[in-house]
């Protein structure tokens, strides 16, 4: 048994040791995309109401996968959208800040207006050039401009209300033919708060986890198109704190105490057009 | 002299016309780079009251020269930082209170298309294009303006007319100069709730703007895949109207931007 699993090691840093061909995987990795995407967000308060929120987003991305099998995907993003589904009236839609100058909200309870973030990992051939295992880190800096972040920090400078975001993922990759691709990725991401927030708020540190499973079509010469959906999971690092005239607490429309609310899930798809290189 | 200046036009027609081997120039241009940004402006307002402010961002910038000449280049921009002195409520500033300063350009993505014509010794190269793209509006006064309602409403469609002028010294070094013309068109909306509402803002004030950029820089092929970029930068904004209310807007910003590249 021993013998065996020594023999496989060796097998597996052996693979990962010696160059191999990847030019199979690279005519899908290497390129670079311009995506739109839509998603629905799920929000928790204290009080265990919920709302509903739909964002729509634009992506500049960039993948590459070296001859060495280093692969890299740096990933920026803005939000150009952001619509509550919830009931105003009822404290789950979105405005009603009620304070001076920005009485109709300017933000919601979704914190990500923007921001760039970066995975860094090694791609191990599983099966030449069908199946491709990428464990990757990821880097980040992504913005924290929730409602909650902002009234907390008396609308002080909003490009001090960010995340520096840090995570460890896999991608698991299979190559149907030379054009069609399609894999899945679960990342682990730690979001962590810089923006200080007072008024009993902190910690806003987060977990994401993030599945995605998507599509790559190489359709004509340099041209790709790609789909793909993703669901996020939110596990904030603290309950929402009790409320106070500073973390846009108060009560519902029957009296009940209400906190901040947080996001807890995310279900969204993008579509992107690109260019292979 | 007719004959002279028809036949001066055709050849360069042709030139334009018949693919040109532009390998050289695909080596600097097909690349893309991460980049760091830092800039000081200039605030104004309709009482020739001036202010400045000082930005950092960071940058994302995909190019691509294709075989048959077509030029791509696309960008997204962050700013990671902004400072600027307290100018009062409706312009705020950094410790103000207020969480935007005025000037509004936070997040942009915009991409530029043109076609290169280059010189057969494969060093000059001269690149006429068009940009687009969509640029957030976050001015203190624009969300103001509008009752501090969804900031993601708060946005410029951006487009503009440019020209960009690259001469390759060597296989390791790339130096340009750029200069676009760009119309800053406001969706947010703010310039109807500004009129309406003279006594606070003053009548002329308009978020639409003109921006004239130019831009000297380098890049530098320093080892296999590895490209280095600097550049400087000049902004010049006109507003679409004249300024003469009390709310301060950018009129000149500098700065310049190093980068971290792959080629390839």
């Amino acid at each position: 048994m021993r013998k065996i699993v020594i023999g496989c090691l060796l097998y597996v840093s052996g693979t990962s040791a010696f160059a191999v061909s990847n030019g199979a995987f690279q005519a899908f990795d290497d390129e670079y995309n311009l995506g739109y995407s839509i998603a629905n967000t799920n929000f928790t308060n204290g009080a265990n109401d919920q709302t509903l929120q739909q964002s729509q987003a634009i992506n500049l991305e960039v993948e590459r996968l070296f001859d060495i099998g280093v692969w890299m995907d740096v990933d920026a993003n803005i939000v150009i959208s952001q619509n509550s589904l919830g009931n105003q009236a009822s404290g789950t839609g979105q405005g009603n800040s009620d304070t001076s100058g920005y009485p109709g909200m300017p933000s919601s309870q979704d914190p990500n207006l923007g921001g760039v973030n970066a995975k860094v990992g090694y791609a191990f051939p599983i099966l030449p050039e069908h199946l491709q295992l990428t464990p990757y880190l990821l880097v980040g800096r992504n913005s924290n401009l929730a409602m909650s972040t902002m009234v907390s920090n008396d609308y002080e400078n909003i490009t001090n209300d960010y995340y520096y975001t840090g995570g460890v993922g896999g991608r698991i990759e299979y190559r149907i033919n030379q054009y069609i691709f399609v894999y899945g990725d679960q990342l682990a991401a730690y979001n962590w708060d810089q923006s200080g927030p007072v008024g009993g708020v902190q910690p806003q540190n987060s977990m994401t986890f993030v599945s995605t499973i998507g599509a790559k079509f190489n359709v004509v010469k340099n041209l790709q198109l790609g789909i793909r959906g993703f669901y996020t999971n939110y596990q904030a690092e603290a309950s929402p704190p009790s409320p106070t005239s500073t973390n846009n607490g108060g009560t519902n429309s029957n009296g009940d105490l209400v906190t901040i609310y947080q996001p807890t899930s995310s279900l969204g798809a993008m579509f992107s057009i690109g260019l292979t290189y | 002299m007719k004959k002279k200046f028809v036949g001066g036009v055709l050849l360069v027609l042709s030139g334009a016309a018949a693919p040109m081997d532009n390998s050289s120039f695909q080596q600097f241009e097909n690349e893309y780079n991460l980049g760091y940004g830092y800039q000081g402006g200039q605030l104004i307002d309709g009482s020739q009251n001036t202010s400045s402010f000082t930005a950092q961002s960071i940058n994302l910038e995909v190019e691509r020269l294709f075989d048959i000449g077509i030029w791509l280049d696309g960008n997204f921009n962050m700013v990671t930082n902004y400072s600027q002195p307290n100018l009062g409520s409706l312009n705020g500033g950094d410790g103000s209170g207020d969480p935007f300063g005025q000037d509004p350009f936070m997040f942009s993505l915009t991409a530029k298309v043109g076609y290169a014509f280059q010189t057969a010794d494969q060093h000059l190269q001269l690149t006429p294009y068009a940009m687009f793209g969509r640029t957030v509006n976050w001015a203190t006064s624009t969300v103001l303006a509008n009752g501090g309602q969804n900031l993601t409403g708060d946005y410029f469609y951006t487009g503009g007319l440019g020209g960009r002028i690259s001469y390759r010294i060597n296989q390791a070094i790339l130096v340009y100069a750029d200069e676009l013309y760009t119309y800053n068109w406001d969706n947010s909306g703010a310039v109807k709730s500004i009129q309406s509402n003279p006594d606070l803002y003053g009548k002329s004030y308009a978020a639409t703007n003109y921006t004239f950029t130019s831009t000297v820089g380098a890049k530098f092929n320093v080892y296999r895949d590895l490209q280095l970029g600097v550049n400087g930068f000049w902004n010049n904004y006109q507003p679409q109207s004249n300024i003469s209310g009390i709310v301060y807007t950018p009129t000149n910003t500098f700065g310049g931007m190093v980068s971290v590249g792959l080629t390839y």
